[in-house]
Order: C-alpha cells, then sequence, then structure tokens
C-alpha cells in the first residue's frame, strides 16, 4: 500500500556476499548482504569525504566560500569537544567529529524523498552508542589504569552508603548507550512516521472530491510545518549524539567527578 | 536545544536506566534461580540510577541556562 507509514523503513538486499554457515536451507546460518540501508551508509561517507577534501583542496590563506564552511564545521565540532571535555579530550577530535558528520548528513540524506533513514534502525544507532562506550572504557583504562573505577566509587562517602551507591552507578554508566541510541533513533523513528501520516492525510483527503481537496490543505500545511522541524531534530539530535559522546570521552580522560 | 529535544532526553535517561537494571536482575535470576528477588531489587536499583540520571541532565541544563544567561 502506497500510504504505509512503515513502508520507508523496508530493508531489501541489494546483493549479497554468501552464507556463513546454517544447512541450505532458507533463513539459516549468518547471510552478509548489502541493503539499501548498507547503500545510504556509504552514500553518506562518499558525502562527507568529497565535500571534506574538496572544500580542503586549496587550502587558501583567505578561505574561499567552501573552505568557510568546512573549516567552520571544524570550529563547532572543536569547541563542543574542548568545552565538554577539556584539552585533553582533544585527542578525541577526529572520532567526535566523524560520528557527528556521519550522524549528521545520513539523517539530511533522510530527509530527501524516497531516500532510506539508516538512523531509524536501533541496531545502527546502538552499534554507534557501544562504540562510544567501549572508546570510552577502553581509554580510560589506558589513560587512567584502576584509577578509572573511581568513576563508580564517589569520594567522601562513608563506607556503608558506598555499598548502595556504587551499583546504582554501574546501572547509570550502563544505561547510557541505551539512553544514547533509544533518543537518535526514536527522534528519526517517530518524525519520519509522523511525516508520512500526515502527507498520507493529503492523498486520502484529496480523492475525496472537492470538498476533500479543501479539507487536504490542512494537513499539507501540517506536512510543510513537520518537515521544516524535522530538519531542526535531525540537526539537533546530530548536535546532542556528538555533545554526549564528547561528555562521556570527558569520564574517561578525568574519571574522579 | 528544543524544549522537545530536552524533554526527550530527560525521559530517554529516566527510562534507559530502568531497562538496564531490570534486564541485569532478569539475567541474575535467570543464571542463579534467585526469581523474582534479584529482578526486584535490580529493578528499584534502577530507578535509583533513572533519577540520578535525571538529576545529572537538569543540573547540566541549569549549568548552561545560568552561563548563557551571564553570556546575555
Amino acid at each position: 500500500m502506497a500510504n504505509d507509514p512503515i513502508h520507508q523503513f523496508v530493508i531489501y538486499d541489494i546483493f549479497t556476499f554468501g552464507t556463513i554457515g546454517g544447512d541450505g536451507t532458507e533463513g539459516s546460518g549468518i547471510t552478509l548482504a548489502f541493503t539499501n540501508s548498507s547503500l545510504y551508509m556509504v552514500l553518506t561517507t562518499i558525502t562527507i569525504c568529497a565535500y571534506l577534501i574538496l572544500s580542503t583542496r586549496r587550502r587558501g590563506l583567505v578561505p574561499n566560500r567552501w573552505q568557510l564552511t568546512s573549516e567552520m564545521a571544524y570550529e563547532f565540532v572543536a569547541n563542543m569537544v574542548r568545552s565538554s571535555a577539556g584539552t585533553a579530550g582533544m585527542r578525541f577530535f577526529p572520532f567526535v567529529f566523524s560520528l557527528f558528520a556521519f550522524i549528521f548528513v545520513g539523517n539530511m540524506f533522510g530527509m530527501i524523498p524516497y531516500a532510506y533513514t539508516f538512523t531509524s534502525q536501533i541496531i545502527v544507532t546502538f552499534a554507534l552508542a557501544m562504540l562510544v562506550m567501549i572508546v570510552v572504557v577502553v581509554y580510560g583504562f589506558i589513560l587512567n589504569g584502576p584509577k578509572f573505577l573511581k568513576l563508580f566509587v564517589p569520594s567522601g562517602i562513608p563506607a556503608p552508603v558506598l555499598a548502595i551507591v556504587t551499583p546504582i552507578e554501574v546501572v547509570s554508566f550502563l544505561s547510557r548507550p541505551i539512553s544514547l541510541s533509544v533518543r537518535l533513533f526514536g527522534n528519526m523513528l517517530a518524525g519520519h512516521i509522523t511525516l508520512k501520516v500526515f502527507t498520507g492525510f493529503v492523498v486520502s483527503l484529496a480523492s475525496l472530491g472537492f470538498m476533500g481537496v479543501l479539507g487536504s490543505i490542512l494537513p499539507l500545511l501540517m506536512a510543510v510545518a513537520l518537515t521544516a522541524l524535522e530538519f531542526l531534530v535531525s540537526a539537533v539530535q546530530a548536535y546532542v549524539f556528538a555533545v554526549l559522546t564528547s561528555m562521556y570521552l570527558n569520564d574517561a580522560v578525568h574519571p574522579s567527578h | 536545544m528544543s524544549s522537545l529535544a530536552r524533554g526527550l532526553r530527560i525521559g530517554a535517561e529516566f527510562v534507559a536506566a530502568i531497562l538496564v537494571g531490570s534486564g541485569i536482575g532478569y539475567l541474575i535470576d535467570m543464571f542463579a534461580g534467585t526469581a523474582p528477588w534479584a529482578l526486584l531489587i535490580m529493578f528499584m536499583v534502577g530507578f535509583a540510577a533513572g533519577i540520578l540520571n535525571v538529576t545529572r541532565v537538569v543540573a547540566e541544563l541549569n549549568a548552561k541556562r545560568a552561563a548563557s544567561d551571564d553570556a546575555d
């Protein structure tokens, strides 16, 4: 059905790399497939690389328009990392910038009609969030050694209270990848479904004759407003993901609060 | 940050902590056969962690707001 608001999230294989394991029947084993979601991830990466390479090709002391935009993107993310994780956190700048650019451009690709939004899949956002968490834990131990565990033990608290506070801190830490991934996924999924539902109203009302066409003006106006809102949400969510990433990286650099 | 993003952020922090706490409790129960005690206790711990998350987010948002008020 053309009006189905969920239809835009269907994943299909473009080509497969073959199946590992399984007994040859349909659905057994692990099939490595290049899906429409993968296609948009590759497109996103190519777009980012092409933009950054082309815009910094001239490297003029007086930047032209394109170089200015990429310098602004750099400054934006660099200020974000510096204010959240300090100067010591700037070693993670390439990581945060890559994440921000990937999510931002991916969300913007999703706003093109008929394009696929890969950030509306929870496994994609969860993989990104787990990547952040693994970097935090690994770098936390590399930079601080066992002192990294002080993150879970607030200083200046008597031992009996500590027995209660430490599990709470551990659960609070473990909940970060969930909240990080669910926020991005939920925003993109909900936004795209709402958009599709309102534009679906326009089509079905307009097929009801003259009064229907008049009535369809309202959802049409709503759809225009929602499109603008979705652009805002796409940008804000990429920003929020990057800000929270740099805040969590701050814990890896300075584990004691 | 828009108020919608702020609200969703606080909500996600709270729900995620409860889910993680309950999930850990459920796993402990499954492996240790202590159902339903670990689930009940870890649910409470998750709840507390959710409150902790929310207070942290709000404190951070307040600090940011105070900083931007100074700048105005």
